[in-house]
């Protein structure tokens, strides 16, 4: 179902497929390095920090959901425009898609590297990459409401089976000591410093495009959506921290690429049992494959509608496109690495979260679309 | 005339159906949805047939000699790596042959292994370098142990490890030891007649040997984390083959390791062949090589750091009670390597394990005649740690560090000289007493070598107690604890539970004598431990 031009967009994801849908979406980095720039950034206390960043990006969440919701289902494309103006609501579409495409860029890569670096050593990077984004253009096409019940589907499982994996590798080499000191960076570097690694949930911001696909049986029903995927992500990176600290200890865990990968590797259950990386892959390609083809039709959304072009399919492989060349021009995966860690992440979380605060300000200083429904009432015409 | 409320139109078992149904294709597409991505997993770029891969089942690091035989710095004259290359053609041969009442070498004489080698200024070269050899492509996919010789593990393992921990094939859980000379040496001469493949010999007395286990550092990993958190160091396992006599009917060892081994046929003479033993602990510091510990210390290392499981050590223990271990009979592997193969050992960990090293057998008329068994069956460790006169992140004055460790050990009696009496509860405490005593002081001296010999190697994990004091990282690297160890006042109280006395209560051999005392002489003195 494309956005409407003007009107609401129906909604057709359920409570359960949207949750797991943004879950999925928000919590797949835990499988590429981002648990890692965590502990590299807050060091033993790298899982406070963590959590810091997901109250952050909780406070973001409750301002867009503000922020949406004052529109009454319309797509994120047309509250920018009834807010700022139609000009300058298309420029911040705009900037929003390259945003999207930048976030999902990153990701890919880090997925693709991944892969080759773990599981296919010998098969070319662009083979994967191109292989990938055949795939995801193809998902993607399918919808959100598509990808939601996908996402439904197999989250309960595939989540179980990580948690099993991170439990099972964890508890053979688990040192509590490890996490000493506590507060890693000091207190006040935890608590401040987290605050901007809200950009680690950059992809919260995926709630506002959702949140009029998201079908609302109860009152705060999306409210909820928005908040539990948020802290199922959440609870999921705070996990794999805590572990990895404790099991490779901080420093080591800051110098790590792909920390799940390395805990799956420690996976050993007597002297049989072993090697289960196989299994592991199954839930990596899943939380992979519906993250970026999520990212994709958001994207292809945004873009259609800041084009005024009601069919968002036909802008699912110029985005995909684009996004698999912005995933390549990084040389090598420590490029993509620091580059999260110092430009990316530092400043995701303004687009992500502060941003929308603002035009939550500006759209209650400016009463829209209240305002414009009260004209319109006063000319005689039906409000919004 | 059917109830009213009975579903004669059949929509309900439609319904029924349909649910059904529903719940199959849910199911099947969850399973699918499961089961799709390791299509992916399985295809491959430039795959490679089993049949292709030879497969590295042992590797050995060392450093290289000059002429004279002294090793040289690894940075500059390189590593030398020795691969056991596995068979798997010959190890059902020498299955086949073992099942059959042969021996090792069996199966047409010829161990599962072949031995490459070469000289490479690092691993990645050697790796190369080894792969030029063979018709198969080289795999370390399947290592089951790396051993590293004596040499190179005093030069440091960072550099040398560097391509384990970073290469994907190697993995964090590769069982890891050092062996005393050579590893080359020890791969190509040790042989065992208790499995049909010599790798898994070495793996399981490297790591599945826990209910003997001299160490708590078994893998990789356990040396990369005791490296990377500067708050303990590493103890790996120490092994070295030791000759041992074998009937000459069950001649073997043909080809190369056989080789030495002589041909006569009959009787016992000349027969020899090398069995890998453990002999200890290697003791590192920031992945370096700085000493070596006894099986006996060993052993308390591990209940001091409370990963003791469990162990069967033997105290010698004097008439009228008393200590007997004292700093003057604490050897070192090194004091006792030459002239204590084929002797005895006082501990008994893993059977053939510590021969040659710990504390020899008591001799008659030396005054301590008898010895004690008993199955430890773990430790329990409490550790309070007072960091004074700073505010303990290492501020002007240099702080010290107080540790009080409380060690409840526990365990069974395994035997006792008949003169012991420990059916009475005033025998028990008195033995604990004795008991825990010895412990104490074993433990005192492992701490004290640790802290001077071994260059203030933290074996015991106190650093990790300690750390729990700083708030900060930062705070916790100024303290430099591997320095403050050195230092650091350690006082440990022992609490030995001899909870069971086995299967019988007395010495049976002492029964006639304790009946007389019991029956005839009820007053006699209650000291247990007397002649």
């Amino acid at each position: 179902m494309a956005s409407s031009e003007t009107g609401p967009v129906t909604s057709h994801l359920g409570y359960r497929e949207s949750i797991a849908l943004l879950a999925t979406y928000i919590g797949a980095k835990v499988f590429t390095s981002c648990p890692s720039q965590m502990v590299y950034l807050g060091s033993t206390s790298g899982w406070i920090t963590n959590l810091v960043a997901a109250g952050t990006a909780s406070l973001g969440v409750l301002a867009m959901y503000h922020f949406v919701s004052r529109f009454r289902g319309r797509s994120f494309q047309k509250c920018l425009e009834m807010t700022v103006g139609k000009a300058p609501g298309k420029v911040l579409g705009a900037l929003y898609v390259l945003f999207l495409a930048g976030v999902e860029a990153i990701s890919i890569r880090e997925f693709a590297s991944g892969f080759k670096v773990a599981i296919l050593p010998e098969t070319p990077l662009m083979a994967i990459s191109f292989l990938s984004f055949a795939f995801l253009a193809w998902t993607a096409s399918l919808g959100i409401e598509a990808l939601g019940r996908f996402a439904a589907l197999a989250f309960a499982p595939l989540g179980f089976l990580f948690l099993l994996i991170l439990l099972v590798s964890g508890s053979t080499e688990f040192d509590l000591a490890q996490i000493y000191p506590l507060w890693g960076v000091g207190i006040r570097h935890t608590l401040a410093g987290g605050i901007p690694c809200a950009s680690l949930y950059t992809e919260a911001f995926a709630f506002g495009i959702v949140f009029p696909y998201i079908r609302e049986n109860a009152p705060g029903e999306r409210l909820k959506v928005g908040l539990f995927s948020l802290w199922v992500a959440a609870a999921a990176m705070t996990a794999v921290i805590f572990t990895s600290t404790a099991v490779f200890t901080a420093s080591v865990t800051a110098q790590t690429l792909f920390p799940v990968l390395q805990l799956a590797r420690m996976f050993v259950v007597g002297a049989f049992l072993e090697r289960v990386e196989a299994i592991f892959v199954a839930a990596w390609l899943f939380f992979a494959a519906v993250k970026s083809a999520l990212g994709l039709s958001l994207g292809a959304i945004l873009l259609a509608d800041v084009l005024g072009v009601r069919r968002w399919k036909l802008f699912v492989f110029p985005v995909g496109l684009m996004v698999l060349t912005l995933s390549l021009l990084p040389r090598t995966l420590v490029d993509v690495f620091i580059l999260q860690v110092t430009a990316f992440r530092s400043v995701g979380w303004i687009a992500a979260f502060v941003v929308p605060a603002i035009l939550l300000v500006i759209a209650a200083l400016r009463r829209v679309p209240d305002a414009g429904g009260t004209a319109k009432a006063r000319r005689g015409q039906s409000p919004i | 005339m059917p109830p009213e409320n009975l579903d004669t139109t059949g929509r309900g078992a439609d319904n029924c159906m349909r649910k059904f149904r529903t719940s199959v294709r849910r199911w099947a597409a969850g399973l699918l949805a499961f089961l799709a991505p390791t299509l992916f997993a399985a295809g491959c770029w430039g795959r490679r047939e089993l049949e292709d891969i030879a497969f590295i089942a042992l590797l050995g690091l060392d450093a290289v000699r000059d002429e004279e035989g002294r090793p040289l710095p690894a940075a500059e004259a390189g590593i030398e790596m020795t691969a056991g290359v596995a068979l798997p053609r010959l190890i059902a041969q020498v299955a086949g042959a073992g099942r059959g009442g042969g021996t090792e070498g069996g199966g047409g004489g010829q161990m599962p292994m072949v031995i490459l080698g070469v000289v490479a200024p690092n691993m990645t070269a050697g790796a190369n370098a080894l792969d030029e050899s063979p018709d198969r492509v080289l795999s370390v996919t399947h290592l089951q142990a790396l051993l590293v010789g004596e040499d190179l593990a005093r030069q440091g393992l960072e550099d040398v490890l560097d391509q384990v921990l970073r290469y994907r094939n190697f993995r964090h859980t590769i069982p890891i030891a050092i062996t005393e000379g050579r590893a080359r040496d020890f791969i190509e001469s040790f042989s065992t007649s208790v499995e049909s493949a010599p790798w898994t010999y070495v793996r399981k007395l490297v790591v599945l040997t826990a209910d003997g286990r001299v160490s708590a550092s078994l893998h990789v990993h356990d040396l990369l984390v005791s490296h990377a958190s500067k708050s303990s160091d590493a103890a790996l396992v120490l092994l070295r083959t030791h000759k041992e006599m074998m009937p000459s009917q069950q001649q073997g060892a043909a080809g190369r390791r056989g080789a030495g081994a002589g041909g006569q046929q009959g009787g016992w003479a000349g027969q020899q062949r090398s069995s890998a033993v453990i002999v200890g602990t290697a003791a590192f510091r920031d992945a370096r090589m700085v000493g070596k510990l006894d099986v006996m210390e060993s052993i308390h290392m591990l209940m001091l750091r409370g990963d003791l499981k469990r162990a069967l050590v033997s105290y010698p223990i004097r008439p009228g009670g008393g200590v007997i271990s004292d700093s003057s009979r604490v050897v070192t592997a090194q004091a006792q390597d030459a002239g204590a193969e084929g002797e005895g050992t006082s501990s008994g960990v893993g059977g053939e394990a510590g021969a040659g090293v710990g504390e020899r057998p008591p001799r008659p008329g030396s005054g301590m005649e008898s010895q004690v068994g008993i199955e430890w069956e773990g430790a329990k460790i409490k550790k309070k740690v007072e960091v004074e006169g700073a505010d303990g992140c290492g501020g002007s004055a240099a702080p010290k560090v107080r540790i009080v460790v409380e060690a409840r050990v526990q365990g069974s009696i395994t035997e006792v000289p008949k003169w012991v009496d420990v059916g009475t509860k005033e025998g028990i405490r008195e033995l604990e007493r004795v008991v825990a005593e010895d412990v104490r002081s074993r433990m005192e001296m492992v701490i004290a070598k640790a802290q001077t010999e071994l260059e203030g190697a933290d074996l015991f994990a106190f650093g990790d107690a300690v750390r729990r004091k700083f708030k900060t990282w930062g705070e916790w690297e100024a303290f430099d604890w591997p320095e403050r160890f050195r230092e650091a006042v350690v006082e440990v109280n022992v609490e030995v539970k001899l909870a069971r006395p086995g299967l019988t209560v007395r010495n049976v051999w002492g029964l006639k004598q304790a009946a007389r005392r019991l029956l005839w002489k009820p007053d006699a003195p209650t000291s247990p431990v007397r002649r």
